[in-house]
């Protein structure tokens, strides 16, 4: 990832541990990023890798017994870490906001969602009347497909998708400059949630705002993004243009996996297959490559060291020694 | 408390609801964590030690008349004599006594009413929390103060009992409110269902799921309802239409008034009183404060000292790993 | 279906809910006469557009929202209305597991507290406690399983918490499991073995499952039959294997060409905002679909489709499947 300064969000060799009863658990290792304004950056992996928890730290939101040990965040060349806590407030949601992955964070369970969505234009944006405030939630409801008449109520008479739908809208109703979305569509089916895709993506080339986007699913990633990352054990392990996901690349042996375990259409049925193994402990991480017990390629020197992230064809990199060797071996012909 | 006022967009603040540390004791760690409620917590104790210890401590009857009035605190009476020859000291002590008795005594009561008018039908919903709600809703809308100036004159003779269930009767319903839209909410969440789906009695999901997730607020809670009472025994005191035989804070206040302490600069005659409530009554704020402070992310300082020791702890495992 | 083996089974289920529009009460019906049987050892999967009423019909099945009008049967008893006594025991023989993972754990007690109560209460005297517990979280998945035992929901992420979610309905050994999007918060890897336990559950231990999931390949993939669901109503019930290539409704023919991700952005799945709700108003008459639906005819808006038989297993509500109009090739 070159220096770039038009760049809107850069991560820079960010670490985040958390402090378990087992040990240190770095649940973010060495990641660094940079994202553009107007561009949508994919972050994929598997179930407890990290993506959260680098979506946290971007925010300042990390739980209290997570760190952010190294490295540095800064969304438009600003520190959040350095800044005041009535400043970071005030920047948050209104410059770099977040569809969470919980609902329960977003949506007081006691207030009508109406209620809450309206007390986001009262805080940051007073000078709004009360007409255009309702004016602009209407506009942003039907961004996600929900009538207005939901407004009134509780979070818990919302429909599981309704309220990641609702988290969204309120997510880009400031027209923030980032927006992070972790897994923001896990409840949507197939339909709306294209509809949905689409139409932020309609919107994000409009206003420019980048958008960090979790999820687990890469076919809906490559969909969506211009670039992904794919992590796993707290380190981005490739990295490269959402086209190289949808083709005959060579990837990290992860990423293939994931390639494969992808649904597909044969004959009658779909058929799932899954990657072998079993997750990672992060307390306990493996020497080399994180990946190594899992790994249909592994040899000797992927349990020895780390393999870094380098560049391969194609502008993609990768962080795998048989990648590299493989590349070796055609240079040399 | 904090989480019921809270706005959307505090809760987006706070990012994650579930940074605060969740735990059943999560409001008695308030007490190892945190300076403010540790200070409030000993006043407390103070307090609740002098009230126990008051025959004791008290150097004289408090209604013993024999001392010359009006004499500013000296070596024999610590904190002087009011108009009528009593000892101010001894007032003091036994004052704290009967005014922590009512002010506990009341808090009692409007919890036990709190808890059955508004957590229990809370839980199990339907017509029975929907009558309970509108009786509570046109209790909070009669004015506490004057409610209890016409259910105190209307007792006359009030005594220490009188006073406790006049001042717990008017004090209930802000807190059943409070504690039923935190059980409604609480047992609308699915974790309630599932325990119930896996067999746990009514009993069970409400004193092992949803009981332990409120402590903090119902600790709030009765922070608050204490301190309530002890205001509401005061000012009724104040006004004449408390015990008038017995001694307690408000009565202190009433009988310096009364005996023009304000005219004879007597100030020592006043003082006491007042100061007894207010510091009890910071002793209380403070704790409440420690205990937001915990429960409330929003206003937890981040410890600068743990990210330190993580990354240095950090540092030292990437070094000794194969990097 | 074999009728002996049948085990749970809704005949023309209803449920409703009040909604204010401006000073307007009106009511919603997101359950809108359904019937469905689940037999033993099926996997019955019900998919459908999000606020299409899936989990209100799984929290229905499940004893936890009354229905309005309609019965229910499990091991031929009707069970349409319990007691709060009679739940309980309808509870021991069916679990749920909540779409919400972020609700469904309580935030103040460890993965091992939260589910020592359930497999203690279920367990048969031949296990420990501590053996059965190590055993299900290892077959989910959590590992190691010493470290996830102490965590606390707040330390585990989406798709752990899911998992421990999972255990926590299966410890209870039911019958019937109703799964709402037991997986949607895993990756295609760890989905894939998740669905091929509860697969291997139905298998070894008779378990029913009515899988409720946004996601169509994963219902294809795990489950025997299928039911389709818009705006609170049945659209179409279908054989799993027979789906891609049988399926005649319109919507689903929708939810299959998004789920292939056929023509990304291209026209069919542009524009057109949600009718989704005024679609569930008890005093809506047509076709839920009507709305959105390409080949909707004027009859489509005013009068509801029945479900009409189309083959074994399979029937379809629409009109253009039956005579009444003219189906038009679209
Ligand atoms: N507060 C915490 N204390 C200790 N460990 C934590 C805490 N929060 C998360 N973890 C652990 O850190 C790892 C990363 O969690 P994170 O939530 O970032 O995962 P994720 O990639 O978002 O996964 P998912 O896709 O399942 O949501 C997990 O293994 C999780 O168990
Ligand atoms: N308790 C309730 N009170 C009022 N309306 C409700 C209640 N529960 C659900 N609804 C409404 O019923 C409709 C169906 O909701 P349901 O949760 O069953 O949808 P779903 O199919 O599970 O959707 P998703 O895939 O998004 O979870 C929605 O319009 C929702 O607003
Ligand atoms: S009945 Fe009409 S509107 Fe409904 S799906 Fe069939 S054609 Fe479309
Ligand atoms: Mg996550
Ligand atoms: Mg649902």
């Amino acid at each position: 990832m070159t220096e770039n300064n038009s760049a809107i969000l850069r991560i820079g060799h960010v670490s985040v541990v958390y402090e378990t009863e087992a040990g240190l658990a770095p649940a973010v290792n060495d990641v660094s990023l940079e994202l553009e304004p107007g561009r949508i950056l994919g972050l994929v992996g598997e179930s407890g890798c990290g993506k959260s928890t680098l979506a946290q730290a971007i925010m300042g939101l990390l739980p209290p017994n997570a760190s952010l040990v190294e490295g540095q965040i800064t969304v438009q060349g600003r520190d959040l870490y350095t800044m005041s806590e009535p400043a970071m407030r005030a920047f948050r949601w209104k410059n770099v906001s977040m569809v969470f992955q919980s609902a329960l964070v977003t949506l007081n369970p006691v207030i009508p969602v109406g209620k809450q969505f309206e007390e986001i234009f009262t805080v940051h944006q007073p000078a709004m009347s009360r007409a255009e405030v309702r004016r602009r939630i209407e506009e942003l409801l039907v961004l996600v497909r929900i009538h207005p008449q939901h407004l009134r109520n509780f979070s818990h008479e919302l429909s599981g998708g309704m309220r990641q739908r609702v988290a969204i809208a309120m997510a880009i109703a400031l027209d923030p400059a980032l927006i992070i979305m972790d897994e923001p569509t896990t409840a949507l089916d197939a339909v709306v949630q294209q509809e949905i895709l689409d139409e932020i993506r309609r919107i994000q080339e409009i206003k420019r705002f980048a958008v960090v986007f979790i999820s687990h699913d890469l076919r809906l990633v490559s969909y969506i993004s211009s670039e992904i990352a794919v992590m796993y054990a707290g380190k981005i392990v490739e990295y490269g243009p959402a086209q190289r996901f949808l083709s005959e690349a060579r990837h990290h042996p992860y990423t293939q996996g994931l390639l494969d375990s992808i649904p597909h259409l044969e004959g009658e049925r779909f058929t799932i297959h899954s990657v072998p193994g079993s997750p990672p402990d992060l307390v306990h991480l493996v020497s080399g490559c994180a990946f190594h017990p899992r790994c249909a390629a592994a040899h000797e020197a992927c349990l020895a060291a780390a393999p870094q992230l380098k560049g391969v064809v194609d502008s993609g990199q990768i962080a795998c020694f048989d990648i590299e060797r493989k590349q070796k071996e055609e240079a040399h012909g | 408390m904090a989480e019921m006022t809270a706005s959307p967009l505090d809760a987006k603040d706070d990012g994650p609801r579930r940074a605060p540390n969740p735990s059943r004791f999560g409001w008695l760690r308030v007490l190892k964590k945190n300076r403010k409620a540790q200070a409030g917590f000993i006043i407390f104790m103070g307090f609740i030690l002098v009230a126990v210890l008051a025959p004791e401590i008290a150097r004289y009857s408090p209604s013993n008349t024999n001392f010359p009035p009006l004499q500013p605190p000296s070596a024999q009476h610590w904190f002087g004599t009011t108009g009528l020859g009593q000892d101010v000291y001894s007032q003091f002590i036994w004052g704290t006594r009967s005014s922590l008795i009512v002010g506990f005594g009341a808090t009692l009561i409007s919890t036990l009413l709190a808890v059955a008018i508004g957590m229990y039908p809370a839980y199990w919903g339907g017509w029975l929390d929907r009558v309970m709600a509108t009786f509570t809703n046109i209790f909070l809308v009669i004015p506490g103060l004057p409610l209890m100036i016409v259910a105190a004159a209307y007792v006359h003779h009030s005594n220490t009992l009188t006073m406790m269930v006049i001042i717990g009767l008017t004090g209930w319903a802000g807190r059943a409110r409070v504690l039923r839209s935190q059980t409604l909410s609480l047992a609308r969440r699915e974790f309630v269902w599932a325990a119930r789906l896996t067999g746990a009695s009514d009993w069970r999901v409400l004193v092992h799921e949803i009981l332990p997730n409120m402590l903090s607020l119902f600790m709030a809670s009765l922070l608050y309802g204490i301190l309530g009472a002890i205001l509401a025994e005061a000012g009724l005191e104040f006004l004449g239409l408390g015990n008038l035989s017995g001694i307690s804070w408000g009565s202190l206040l009433y009988w310096a008034n009364n005996g023009g302490a304000v005219l004879d600069g007597a100030w020592w005659w006043l003082l006491p009183g007042g100061l007894g409530i207010a510091v009890f009554g910071t002793s209380l704020a403070l704790m409440n404060f420690g205990l937001d402070e915990v429960t409330n992310p929003r206003l937890r300082q981040t410890s600068l000292a743990s990210k330190d020791r993580l990354s240095r702890a950090w540092r030292a495992l990437k070094g000794e790993s194969p990097q | 279906m074999d009728k002996t083996k049948e085990l749970l089974r809704g005949d023309n289920l209803v449920v409703q809910f009040r909604q204010t529009q401006g000073f307007r009460r009106t009511l919603i019906c997101p359950v809108n006469e359904i019937s469905l049987a689940v037999a033993a050892n099926e996997i019955l999967g019900i998919v459908g557009e999000s606020g299409s009423g899936k989990t209100t019909l799984g929290r229905a099945l499940a004893g936890m929202t009354s229905i309005v009008r309609g019965s229910l049967w499990l091991k031929g008893q009707n069970v349409s209305r319990l007691s709060r006594k009679e739940l309980r025991k309808y509870w021991s023989q069916v679990q749920m597991i909540f779409q919400d993972v972020y609700n469904s754990l309580n935030p103040i007690y460890t993965v091992e507290q939260q589910l020592s109560f359930p497999i203690q209460r279920h367990a048969t005297p031949t296990q420990s406690v501590r053996e059965e517990l190590e055993n299900l979280l290892q077959i989910t998945g959590l590992t190691p399983t010493a470290a996830v035992r102490a965590r606390l929901p707040h330390e585990l992420s989406g798709g752990q918490r899911q998992r421990v979610a999972i255990v926590r309905a299966l410890a209870a050994r039911p019958d019937l499991l109703i799964a709402d999007e037991p997986v949607s918060m895993l990756d295609v890897s760890l989905r894939a073995d998740i669905l091929q336990l509860l697969a291997r559950l139905r298998n070894d231990l008779g378990l029913a499952i009515v899988y409720i999931t946004h996601d169509l390949p994963s219902a294809v993939y795990i489950a025997d039959r299928i039911l389709v669901m818009y705006g609170g109503c049945l659209v179409e019930t279908i054989r799993a294997d027979a789906l891609i290539r049988e399926s005649r409704h319109p919507y689903t023919e929708r939810l299959l060409a998004a789920a292939r991700f056929e023509n990304p952005g291209s026209s069919p799945f542009s524009g057109g905002g949600s009718a989704n709700s005024s679609v569930l108003l008890t005093s809506y008459r047509g076709c839920p679909y009507a709305p959105r639906c390409p080949i909707a005819a004027q009859i489509c808006s005013t009068t509801r489709p029945s479900l009409i038989r189309m083959g074994r297993d399979h029937s379809a509500a629409c009109h253009a499947l039956s005579g009444s109009h003219q189906a038009q090739s679209g």
